[in-house]
C-alpha cells in the first residue's frame, strides 16, 4: 500500500474509469487499496508506445523529450529564413520583432512540450497536470501588449517624421502594425493550443489545473 | 509473479463462463466455488481484468442502474481460449494421474 491511484501513472481516462470501479467495489468490500504490484501492472498495461520507447531512453529522457519539442520549433524557423516574404515581414517590424519572436518561442515550446508529454507519452503526473493557465494566459497578453506598444511607437514615429497623413505616412504606418499582427497571430495559437490540450483532458476526465 | 498472474487469469475466465460478474463478485464467486482453497486478493484482480479486456478475452459495460458498476462478461474469443486451457489443463492432470497409478 505505497502509492494511490491518483499518484500513479496509468493515464486518463483509464484511470479515471479505474477509480470509479474501485469506488464502486469498495461499497461492498470495505476499504482497501492496491499493492505497489498491482499499480505497477496496471501501469504496464496501459502506457503508451511513447512512454515505453522514452522509457528506453533511460536518464536521457529528458533529453529525447528536448529534442522532440524542439524540432517544430527549428522547422518553423527554418521556413521563416527560406521564406523571402515571411522574413522581409519580420525584417519590417525592427528589433523588437525579435522579442516578440523569443517570448512566443518560449509559450510555443511550453505548449508543445505539454502537448507531447500529456497526448502523446500520458504521463498524467500531477506535476504535469498543473498547466498553469493563469501563467499562459498572462504571457499571451504581456506578448500582445508588447506587440500593441511597438505598432504604436512605430504609427508614433512615422508621423513625426512626415508630419502629415503623406504616402510616406503610410508607408511607415503600414510596417509599424507588422509586430502587432506577430503577437496576436502568436498569442491566439499560444492560447489555441493550451485550451486545446486542457479540453482533450477535461473529455479524458484528468483533473487538470 | 507471472504464474499467480496466469493463474488469476484462468480463474477469472471460469467464474466469468458462469455468466457477468463485477469485480467484487468475481473474487467472491472463485473463494466461495472453491471452498475458500483460492483467495484472490482483491487488488491484484484489476491488472488481470484489464488486461483480459484488452486481450478481448472479456467484455465490460457500465451498469448504470443505481451507483455505476462495471460488468465483465466473457466473449467468443475468451470461452474458446478458456476452452484451450481447461483441455490442457485436462492433460497435464491425466498425465499426472497415469504416473501416480504406474
Amino acid at each position: 500500500m505505497i502509492r494511490h491511484l491518483g499518484e500513479s501513472a496509468i493515464p486518463y481516462p483509464h484511470r479515471h474509469f479505474l477509480q470509479l470501479e474501485l469506488e464502486s467495489d469498495k461499497e461492498q468490500l470495505g476499504e482497501f487499496d492496491l499493492s505497489e504490484d498491482d499499480i505497477r501492472g496496471l501501469e504496464d498495461l496501459y502506457a503508451t508506445p511513447s512512454h515505453r520507447l522514452l522509457k528506453l531512453a533511460g536518464g536521457h529522457k529528458r533529453d529525447v523529450e528536448t529534442a522532440i519539442v524542439f524540432a517544430p520549433l527549428i522547422l518553423a524557423a527554418n521556413f521563416i529564413v527560406k521564406e523571402d516574404h515571411m522574413f522581409q515581414f519580420i525584417r519590417e517590424g525592427g528589433a523588437g520583432m525579435a522579442v516578440i519572436l523569443l517570448i512566443a518561442a518560449v509559450l510555443i515550446y511550453r505548449e508543445i512540450q505539454n502537448a507531447f508529454r500529456l497526448l502523446v507519452v500520458k504521463d498524467h503526473s500531477p506535476a504535469n497536470l498543473r498547466l498553469d493557465t493563469s501563467s499562459v494566459l498572462l504571457g499571451c497578453a504581456a506578448l500582445v501588449t508588447f506587440g500593441i506598444g511597438l505598432s504604436a511607437l512605430g504609427i508614433y514615429v512615422s508621423f513625426n517624421a512626415t508630419n502629415s497623413l503623406s504616402p510616406e505616412f503610410f508607408i511607415g504606418a503600414k510596417e509599424s502594425l507588422t509586430p502587432l499582427i506577430l503577437s496576436s497571430l502568436l498569442s491566439a495559437l499560444v492560447v489555441f493550443s493550451h485550451y486545446a490540450v486542457r479540453r482533450i483532458l477535461t473529455i479524458w476526465y484528468a483533473p487538470v489545473a | 509473479m507471472e504464474e499467480k498472474r496466469n493463474r488469476t487469469t484462468f480463474l477469472c475466465l471460469l467464474a466469468l463462463s458462469h455468466g457477468p460478474k463485477h469485480g467484487y463478485e468475481i473474487s467472491k464467486y472463485i473463494e466461495t466455488k472453491s471452498s475458500g482453497f483460492f483467495r484472490v486478493p482483491f487488488g491484484s484482480l484489476y491488472p488481470v481484468l484489464h488486461k483480459l479486456e484488452l486481450e478481448l478475452l472479456i467484455q465490460a459495460k457500465w451498469d448504470e442502474s443505481s451507483k455505476p458498476k462495471k460488468i465483465y462478461t466473457i466473449t467468443a474469443k475468451g470461452k474458446k481460449a478458456l476452452k484451450e486451457e481447461l483441455e490442457a489443463f485436462d492433460s497435464l492432470t491425466g498425465a499426472i494421474m497415469k504416473l501416480a497409478e504406474a
